[in-house]
């Protein structure tokens, strides 16, 4: 992957407010506190974005991050401290304030128009006019010198909506930086994108870098911002805990420094999985309670009979898919966004319609046909968008765990046994180390959390088989860990699991095989045992993109 | 009732207490308001609405709407009427007014089920129907029924507290534990608080989409016999003026939410008796009718933002069209409010100014859409 291109800066290295660059910082923050009623969220917070520089902003959920964009951008006007743009003292009363001084954030949810053309969303809200009418060409040619001058290849008269993700996010990047914005912040830009579109968008920032424009990454993705970063800045309940240039950290220091996990056992497990991929994962001291009796029950389920047994199945986007897993057995799917992992699982859960094939479950020929009836025949998909038909935001955190196990707690006149719930929910909470008050809206939980309540409500529906579409998308490091144990888990107890991802590493941290998925095509390419690893994932899977590219 | 244990204050508290002030305030204006006979006669008047609220709230709860309940008062009153008057029993030409009303319930749920029809225009088209078919039927000419028997739904009472409301307070009492305590309840609030992930849950969308509107349909038929019964005939044009958005807002102003999932039946209730109240303090104050619409419209609206902003940030908008209007009349960027490309247009002073400061910063390929 390209490395950065500082402009020739050196970037001050560590340090508190008072040691100085050569040229003065674009945005500063000094001693930036933030309180929430009795909740701080930062406390006495410095950092400053160098001119030209890529500033890797991480932390948790819940870490402070949003609040310190938002107090940056102008969104939210700090307790104390003081904001300093270009050596002088500032302050930021709403987000234009900081839009005139060059100081902009890009959101996760884009803010693109879809039903207009790529054009007319770059030049919003001023569009050139002649007569009082729209002038077209004026409007065409800009957007194809702001769009062609960054190395972004997409015709600027395209309805927006026909953009891919990662097209809408350059778009969005080139729209911010063509209003002459000096300091843009990224929330999480990488969250839904893929390998290939997250280089795309990485070679626009560090093209952007060389004339001068900073970017603050916000991410948690260790590995994205050693990649692009120039600087490092860590927070963790809302102070910085760690910062320094890139050279200064490596992955082990990274994730210590983010979960705030300094033991050598913990140190040293990460590296273990890291290097060996595809090992057996290491035993955890920590059981929790009920997986002990499984175990051996696991064993034994490894069966003749696989646990799911699909042969040349056909469905929107998917034109020929063989899979087998076993109980027990965790297999993964990877493939580059829109190779057909999810419309698989979608088709095989009964949401999408099922062209031809076969499916055999637990040794029946089943026919997916919808949710409800999946379900029934203990067949379960956790889907990759949390917040679209994941988690039920109006309700509690109980209630959002239970809603896929209802029936079980029935007792007289339809009523809920909700003393049942409370004990059952509790002990999920625990076990999944949920953080948040249970009776509380899932709405309050961290993604993190909110993606542990849905592994909750999927444990207590008592399906046998999981399917899993990106079980960790935009969840920070620690929950990652502790979610991919939860799998791991559910496995021993005898469960079939596959899991599709995006994340190569991810694959090999928790699948004995991994099926890779190219253009709708699904059982061509299966890796396994050393075979297994990020590197010959990516290669297989870019391939075929590249096959695609050409044609 | 209360039906959060742990959280802070219950949304119902603060319904309650707007109700405790338009109380205060009526009876502070008219003497003889806040007498017993009164409050028992403002409910009784209530009944009908506060039925077609508590019904209405299931719909509204899965993110639907209902707009026949009114017309199923006239279909269910005449109904029973024509029950009664072919030979039927009294509790049989009742049983007659629940099903009609079922009828039309179940119709609309099937249709909203099956069909991507959305609710508004299902219920309005049934709406059509129901009310004019009592129309067809009487030719618009009430049916009286002199028998006792006929109107002790309406008219009697236990000793002082007349039996609609005894019936109200059952059907509430039901209503509020079926949605709060059983399983059908959560699987209300699962479908109105995000449909797709109660799909993905394996919950039936279909069944509970159809129970919601039976059940509103069943309530309303219910309605309908206790206002027949109130008014000794069978009524053709009986719900054809307010009640229906009278049901609707009474159940809007108790906290039930028209984007489904938030709202409880306690809520409902405090709300339609809030639109009751209204209705009646008015007319012992002898404001003119003409009158009345305008001041409980206005009273509901301010209610409900009142209860938004209590409850944090409801009314953002507002803030947000208030900033919007500053920064235009500042000529300067104006942020392109929701919507629009977060696009600064960049105050040149701005950015030289921050050029000039911070040395060599380079201002990068500016687009010619800059104009001033």
């Amino acid at each position: 992957m390209v490395m950065s291109s500082t402009g020739g800066l050196a970037p001050t290295p560590g340090g508190g407010s008072a040691s100085r660059g050569i040229q003065s910082p674009l945005v500063e923050a000094r001693s930036v506190t933030k309180r929430y009623g009795e909740m701080l969220a930062l406390k006495d917070v410095s950092l400053k974005v160098q001119p030209g520089e890529i500033l890797g902003l991480m932390g948790h959920n819940g870490a402070g991050k949003s609040t310190l964009i938002k107090i940056l951008t102008g969104a939210e006007q700090p307790t104390a401290g003081q904001l300093m743009a270009g050596g002088q003292p500032v302050q930021f009363r709403s987000v234009a304030d900081a839009r005139s001084l060059g100081v902009v954030a890009v959101y996760q949810e884009l803010r693109i128009i879809g039903t207009v053309s790529v054009a007319e969303n770059l030049s919003y809200p001023v569009l050139p006019q002649r007569f009082g009418f729209i002038d077209r060409k004026q409007l065409r040619q800009d957007a194809l010198r702001t769009l062609s001058g960054r190395g972004i290849d997409i015709d600027p008269m395209l309805p927006a909506s026909q953009l891919s993700q990662a097209e809408r996010q350059l778009v969005e990047i080139a729209a911010v930086l063509s209003s002459g914005a000096k300091v843009v912040l990224l929330d999480e830009p990488t969250s839904s994108l893929d390998v290939e579109q997250i280089e795309r968008v990485f070679n626009l920032m560090h093209r952007a870098t060389a004339e001068g424009v900073s970017f603050v990454l916000v991410t948690h993705k260790v590995r994205e911002v050693l990649d692009c970063a120039d600087r490092i800045v860590v927070l963790r309940d809302g102070h910085v805990v760690a910062q320094g240039a890139r050279s200064e950290f490596d992955h082990e220091r990274l994730v210590a420094e983010l979960t705030g996990s300094s033991g050598d056992a913990e140190r040293s497990r990460g590296r273990a999985q890291e290097v060996v991929p595809g090992a057996p994962p290491p035993q955890d001291a920590k059981v929790p309670t009920g997986t002990e009796v499984t175990r051996q029950h696991a064993s034994a389920k490894t069966a003749p009979v696989p646990a799911l047994r699909v042969t040349g199945l056909v469905a929107g986007g998917v034109s020929h898919g063989d899979l087998e897993v076993d109980f027990g057995e965790v297999v993964g799917l990877y493939g580059v966004l829109g190779a057909g992992r999810t419309a698989f699982l979608r088709a095989l859960h009964g949401l999408n319609p099922v062209h031809g094939g076969q499916v055999v479950l637990d040794g029946a020929p089943f026919r997916p046909k919808d949710p409800a009836d999946s379900l029934e025949h203990g067949l379960y998909l956790l889907s990759e968008s949390r917040k679209v038909d994941g988690i039920i935001p109006s309700m509690s955190v109980r209630n959002n765990q239970v809603v896929a196990a209802l029936r079980s707690f029935r007792h007289y006149f339809g009523l809920v046994d909700r003393t049942r719930v409370t004990a059952e929910t509790d002990s999920e909470v625990e076990r999944l180390d949920i953080r948040g008050d249970p009776d509380r809206s899932v709405g309050s939980l961290s993604g993190g959390n909110q993606q542990k309540v849905l592994f909750s409500r999927l444990h207590m529906a008592g399906a046998r088989v999981l399917l899993l579409d990106e079980p960790t998308r935009g969840v920070d490091v620690g929950a990652k860990r502790r979610i991919y144990q939860v799998i791991r888990d559910e496995a021993r107890e005898g469960k079939a699991v596959i899991v599709s991802s995006s994340e190569a590493e991810e694959i090999c941290e928790l699948c004995s095989r991994c099926y890779v998925v190219r253009k709708g095509r699904l059982g061509d390419v299966v890796l396994s045992g050393d075979a297994l690893t990020p590197d010959a994932l990516r290669l297989v899977a870019v391939s075929a993109e590249e096959e695609v590219a050409l044609k | 009732m209360k039906p959060q244990k742990t959280r802070r204050v219950p949304r119902e508290a603060g319904i309650l207490a707007v109700w405790v002030v338009i109380m205060i305030i009526f009876s502070s204006l008219s003497g003889h308001f806040f007498t017993e006979s009164d409050v028992l006669n403002l409910f009784l008047n209530a009944a009908v609405i506060i039925l077609l609220s508590l019904g209405e709230a299931f719909v509204l709860l899965i993110a639907e709407i209902d707009l026949s309940v009114g017309s199923v008062l006239a279909l269910s009153g005449v109904g029973m009427a024509e029950a009664f008057n072919h030979g039927f029993t009294a509790p049989g030409a009742i049983f007659v007014a629940i099903a009609l009303g079922g009828l039309v319930g179940l119709f609309n749920g099937v249709i909203v089920a099956y069909t991507r029809i959305p609710s508004f225009i299902v219920t309005f088209a049934s709406l059509g129907v129901a009310s004019s078919i009592p129309l067809v039927i009487t030719q618009a000419v009430p049916i009286y029924i002199s028998a006792p028997s006929f109107s002790f739904i309406g008219q009697d009472t236990i000793g002082p507290v007349p039996l609609p409301l005894v019936f109200v307070a059952v059907v509430f009492l039901v209503l509020a534990l079926v949605l709060a305590r059983t399983v059908f309840g959560s699987r209300v609030y699962a479908v109105g608080g995000n449909r797709e992930a109660a799909r993905l849950s394996g919950l039936r969308i279909r069944r509970v989409v159809i129970w919601c509107f039976l059940l509103s349909g069943l309530v309303a038929g219910f309605a309908g016999a206790i206002e027949a019964g109130r008014l000794s005939s069978g009524y053709p044009t009986a719900g054809s003026t307010t009640e229906l958005f009278d049901a609707i807002a009474g159940a809007v102003v108790g906290g039930v939410s028209l984007f489904g999932g938030v709202g409880t039946i306690l809520g409902a209730l405090i709300g339609a008796v809030i639109v009751g109240t209204l209705q009646q303090g008015l007319d012992v104050l002898n404001v003119s009718t003409y009158w009345q619409p305008l001041v409980v419209g206005v009273v509901i609206l301010v209610g409900v933002a009142i209860d938004s902003v209590l409850r944090g940030g409801g009314l953002a908008g507002v803030g947000d069209l208030f900033r919007g209007w500053v920064a235009l009349g500042k000529g300067g960027a104006s942020s392109s409010g929701r919507g629009g490309i977060a696009v600064l247009a960049p105050s040149k002073a701005g950015l030289d100014g921050l050029a000039g400061q911070s040395g060599p910063v380079s201002t990068g390929q500016q687009p010619a859409k800059v104009t001033d």
